[in-house]
């Protein structure tokens, strides 16, 4: 069942340029140099219930802008967005109420009282009653591990505790979609694995559709089941995270008994070297587009014996930054 | 009205809890506000003592009018000014997103978020001195008390039209703290009696910008002093209230939130 659906969503900014130093900034004061910036160039897509998707693209690409258009928060130029049933700047007040949002970057905490005083005017808020409160409550700082830090002033917080107090903000009101900008944004390896679990529970649990941008590819090889990538305003990608990762490219790493021919490899149509490791070791990366891999090994071989093989995918970072540079 | 009236009070309790957080700075910053507001009562004090006084007007009733300004601008700062405060805060960090985010009319969640703790000195140091004033007027009538009432109302609602259009200001032009001044300049013109004015002033002040309304009018109404201006003030207060809700709710239309 489709649950966002995206049609033509267009938006602009307008920005103002002037030069360096002094003379420039009076002159800004008078005369502005006006530049039209398009975040979004007119994009389509759509995500089914119980998604996780992840919104991928680099700085400025327009990642957050759509997330913000999703969420209610700006209103776009033109286009379409139906979220169950909701256009998010014309419903906003009723729509807001069914989605829940973390952004990294800003806290929906309170920096001099402890977390729990923010949870209850959450509830006021959003009128949950003491009975679904309690209960949500409960089993979140269950899943979250915070029953330590709910009652500490915010501001003596670690980064990490304060990220898993900000989604129980986000998820108190049982919403049916989350919107996740930057979730694991400076956080250690531990406090990123208990977010990641956290998302993954409650998105098998309550069937909460996940949409999250993260420039960590852990987050979104990890979690999600579809990928959206954005560039310069527009859709470059948008399928199953599985045709992202599955591509005619390998890397293999390659180890022989004996000194490697780098003149030969070199010149072996659809095999580049990525990294000499030794005389004896090389990483390679082959084109299976018109050859078997067993084929395009035993050409590597020359004749030689291996010692070891490791054969992979090539890495989801590697497949991106080729995407964005289309 | 009533859910946002809780919603109110509960981040009222919640904003104090946060000054309290530092204990000593929050006692001394509502002793130094308290002390700082007397200076205008008192600097009338000394005008009228040692000038011709204001044609028309006891010591007690210019008192009195000191004591509605200071009942007025304390409730209006501590209730809802804060939101000029925080719109500059929160636009340059790009932070209104979390109030577009409640289920919640804007502006009376952004005026929840906005509660200022300090103000609350203000506005008790008001019902003092206009209480002191009251006990040293005779003559006074339950409709004349309604009346005042009324008109602080409707004086509330002048800084309540202030506050929308400086914070609509804001999200035009990012980072003006300086609108504050302005207030000032307000308050400095609505502590004096109308007859101190030139005409000309008297009917602006009366009708485009009806300053009046904040302290003078109220202690006329009070005193019995009933005029025709009274009701050109009201309409123009309800008419700008109205005026600077429009200009409110299409500015935040053209908020661009900040960069991620």
């Amino acid at each position: 069942m489709t649950i966002i659906k995206v049609e033509q969503l267009k938006k602009e900014y307008t920005a103002y340029e002037r030069g360096e130093g002094f003379l420039e900034a009076v002159k800004s004061l008078f005369k502005r140099r006006k530049k039209v910036f398009r975040a979004l160039k007119g994009i389509d897509f759509s995500v089914k219930k119980g998604d996780i998707v992840g919104f991928l693209g680099p700085n400025g690409a327009g990642k957050s802008t759509a997330l913000k258009i999703l969420s209610g928060i700006l209103y776009p130029d033109s286009g379409n967005v139906n979220i169950m049933g909701f256009t998010p700047w014309k419903d906003r007040k009723k729509y807001v109420s069914h989605i829940g949002a973390v952004f990294g970057q800003k806290s929906q905490l309170f920096w001099d009282l402890p977390p729990l005083d923010a949870f209850y005017f959450q509830k006021a808020i959003y009128k949950i009653n003491e009975d679904a409160f309690q209960e949500q409550l409960k089993k979140f700082i269950k899943m979250l591990h915070i029953e330590d830090i709910i009652k500490r002033p915010t501001r003596q917080l670690s980064l990490g505790e304060r990220m898993r107090c900000e989604f129980v903000m986000a998820m108190l009101h049982q919403p049916k979609i989350i919107f996740l900008d930057e979730p694991t944004i400076g956080l250690d390896i531990i406090a990123k694995g208990t977010i990641r679990n956290f998302i993954r529970e409650i998105n098998k649990e309550q069937r909460v559709t996940v949409i999250i941008t993260s420039h960590d590819l852990e987050d979104i090889e990890n979690l999600c089941n579809k990928v959206i990538i954005i560039n310069k305003g527009d859709i470059v990608f948008d399928d199953k995270i599985k045709k992202l990762k599955i591509s005619r490219k390998k890397y293999i790493t390659i180890s022989f008994y004996e000194k490697i021919n780098l003149k030969k490899l070199k010149k072996l149509k659809g095999v580049r070297i990525k990294k000499i490791i030794s005389d004896y070791i090389v990483r390679l990366e082959v084109n299976t587009y018109k050859e078997y891999l067993d084929e395009i090994i035993k050409r590597i071989r020359m004749g030689k014996r291996i010692k070891d093989l490791d054969i992979r995918e090539p890495p989801i970072v590697d497949v991106i930054k080729r995407i964005y540079k289309k | 009205m009533r859910s946002f009236l809780k919603l109110w009070f509960k981040s009222a309790k919640l904003q104090i809890a946060r000054r309290m957080a530092y204990r000593g700075e929050y006692f001394i910053s509502l002793i130094a506000m308290f002390i700082l507001e007397l200076i205008g009562p008192l600097l009338i004090f000394i005008i009228y003592f040692n000038s011709e006084g204001f044609p028309g007007w006891t010591f007690y009733e210019v008192l009195l009018v000191q004591g509605i300004l200071l009942t007025v601008k304390g409730f209006s700062f501590f209730s809802f000014a804060g939101i000029i405060w925080n719109s500059n805060v929160t636009l340059m960090r790009g932070e209104f997103d979390i109030v577009l985010l409640k289920p919640r009319n804007t502006l009376l969640m952004f005026i929840c978020e906005s509660f200022d703790a300090e103000d609350i000195a203000k506005f008790i140091g008001g019902l003092l001195i206009t209480t002191y004033a009251l006990s040293h007027i005779n003559g006074i009538t339950l409709v004349g008390i309604g009346l005042m009432i009324a008109l602080m109302i409707l004086g509330v609602g002048f800084y309540f039209i202030i506050a929308l259009l400086a914070s609509s200001f804001v999200f035009r032009f990012i980072r003006t703290f300086r609108i504050y001044e302005v207030m000032d300049i307000f308050e400095l013109v609505g502590r004096y009696p109308k007859s101190i004015y030139p005409k000309a002033f008297g009917t602006l002040f009366t009708t485009l910008i009806p300053i009046f309304i904040i302290a003078v009018f109220p202690a006329n109404a009070l005193l019995g002093r009933l005029s025709i201006d009274m009701v050109f003030a009201s309409v123009s207060i309800i008419l700008l209230i109205f005026i600077s809700l429009k200009i409110w709710f299409a500015t935040i239309r053209r908020y661009a939130s900040a960069g991620g």
